[in-house]
């Protein structure tokens, strides 16, 4: 099936649209071209669904179009969506435009003399490089304690060492679990003095801040076996706990703006270089659970046999499509079921696990989003022990320690599953 | 009784006169079994398996154990820390500990493998072994 690229303009730039638009198709792309039956209050709803199921967006950018509302629209539905933007720039644009200060205009593309044949295949490639490169994935339920974290080390390390996956992890989370599981306290502090850790990404100024030419430079390794042929990347954006200032309102909107777009940039270096780029986001919703869902292609949540993790599911289902404006397709989002087989609980009346199974299974929405492949409880997927280091962060996770064969094979099983759901 | 039953028997009374038969037959029906086992064949004493393999290389594993990671990498480690630590160039990839310790015995002494592992746990328990703290 084609993957479609929404061009967004002005009728004004109808010419340099339709240019664009026949050059995509011609390269098997579908095109979808901004209307003005779409560009009406009634139909918003079904223009933010057009725009967030396309697979890029191309903003032809003009002075006609820096006046439009409608072209705004399109933009930040782009945004909420985690779209990739393209922008072709078909007229001169002054410096203080909205465009320029809310957009990274880095790899603008210049269409100002024509539409050249070369320029056109330039916006070819860089379509088919937004579309082809690694999937963000999120791992995301309101309710805190169901495994995000530990899930997201352990499943995608999984499909690193099964399926020689590269990973990026960026932790966005102010408690910084994810870092605390891979790197000792000694490691993350010294990761804080170099100041390479996700607060100095998301900081636009001061001597916090990292600067964007850096962005992509910050990650750590978490694979540092010595011996053999060169590993897929296995890293980590760390994470830190001045976090919590972006979820508080102690920042200016200014600063959550550039923040924000400062995380797009670090998104698109990690995507570029990475199979899957794991967001392990914070359990509550703040402006932080807004980077990862509107930066993220698909969304895990992971749910323990339990009533209160479902309370969390809903809420999220909810959370989704207030910050994307419409509702989350089941292709877009996976349900985990973690800890089943869990023998240490007692007192409990009736199967926990089955009944959790049966909720989610038959519910509208959530049925078709649980994959079939359940992570069993199991002590690999403890934390290492306190009297035990790791020179090698990535010998913490389940697959490299003893024991624990089931727990094990249901993770690489159900990493191959979520990295096929996401398109990967 | 059976023929193997009368021969097993006639194999106890061989050059006993019938008094000390008699008297025999008593003491076996007195006693329980465990007690007769216990003299007529006692069990053999148990000694101590001996233990296989070099104690180098045992010793190097219990050093070695708080670092976690297979054992390639633990060997890994230990070549690279000696060789820093006496400044030479060993271009030794071990499987394991025991190969590590093989080819490492060829330039060092057991005593400086042995003190080289213990530094490598203390350089790396600097580096790695901080325990969280609050405020």
């Amino acid at each position: 099936m084609a993957i479609t690229a929404y061009l967004a303009f002005e009728p004004a730039d109808e010419d340099a649209a339709r240019s664009v638009g026949a050059e995509l198709e011609r390269h098997g792309w579908s095109v979808t071209l901004s209307s003005p039956e779409l560009r009406t209050q009634e139909k918003l709803n079904a223009l933010v669904q057009r725009v967030g199921e396309s697979g890029v967006v191309v903003l032809i950018a003009s002075r006609a179009a820096l006046e439009s509302a409608w072209l705004q629209r399109e933009v930040v539905a782009a945004l909420n969506n985690g779209r990739p933007l393209i922008i072709v720039q078909t007229d001169d644009l002054p410096a203080d435009s909205w465009i320029y200060s809310t957009l990274d205009t880095t790899g603008l593309i210049d269409l100002r003399s024509g539409a050249r044949s070369e320029v056109l295949g330039q916006i070819v490639e860089r379509a088919r490089a937004a579309n082809g490169r690694g999937r963000v994935i999120a791992m995301l339920n309101i309710k805190g304690g169901v495994g995000k974290t530990v899930l997201a080390a352990n499943l995608f390390a999984a499909a690193h060492l099964a399926d020689k996956r590269s990973v990026s992890f960026i932790d966005l989370d102010p408690q910084h679990n994810l870092t605390q599981y891979f790197l000792s306290p000694g490691e993350r502090n010294r990761v804080r003095d170099r100041n390479h850790s996700i607060y100095g990404i998301l900081n636009p100024r001061g001597d916090a801040s990292v600067p964007l030419s850096d962005i992509g430079g910050v990650a750590i390794p978490l694979n540092r076996a010595s011996r053999g042929a060169k590993q897929p990347n296995f890293e980590l954006i760390a994470g830190d706990e001045r976090l919590f200032e972006f979820t508080l309102d102690t920042r200016s909107d200014r600063d959550k703006a550039e923040a924000f777009t400062r995380f797009r940039a670090l998104i698109a270096a990690l995507r570029a270089r990475s199979d899957a780029v794991i967001i392990d986001s914070n359990p509550c919703a703040t402006f932080l659970t807004r980077l990862a869902i509107t930066t993220a292609d698909h969304i895990v949540a992971p749910v323990r046999p339990e009533k209160y993790s479902l309370t969390g599911l809903n809420m999220l289902e909810h959370v989704v499509r207030e910050v994307r404006g419409r509702a989350l397709r089941p292709n877009e989002f996976s349900v985990l079921l973690n800890g089943v087989n869990d023998r240490t609980r007692s007192g409990e009346t009736g199967d926990a696990d089955t009944l959790t199974r049966n909720e989610i299974s038959g519910a509208p929405f959530f049925g078709s989003a649980l994959l079939p492949d359940e992570v069993p409880y199991s002590a690999v997927l403890k934390s290492a022990p306190s009297d035990r280091l790791a020179a090698n962060p990535i010998n913490v996770t389940a697959m490299m320690r003893v024991g624990g064969r089931p727990a094990k094979e249901s993770l690489a099983r159900a990493a191959a599953a979520i990295l096929r759901r996401a398109g990967q | 009784m059976k023929p193997a039953q009368e021969k097993a028997l006639r194999a106890l009374a061989r050059n006993r006169s019938r008094p000390e038969l008699k008297a025999l037959f008593a003491l076996i029906r007195q006693q329980d079994d465990r007690t007769l086992l216990a003299i007529a064949a006692p069990a053999k004493k148990r000694t101590a398996a001996k233990r296989k393999g070099d104690p180098l290389v045992r010793e190097l594993e219990q050093t070695l154990k708080p670092l976690m990671g297979p054992a390639q990498e633990k060997a890994d480690l230990l070549i690279e820390h000696i060789a820093k630590k006496h400044r030479r160039k060993l271009a030794f990839q071990p499987k394991g500990l025991a190969e590590a310790t093989r080819q490492l015995r060829t330039k060092f002494s057991d005593d400086q493998i042995s003190a080289g592992a213990k530094s490598l746990m203390s350089h790396l328990a600097k580096l790695y072994g901080d325990r969280e703290t609050v405020v």
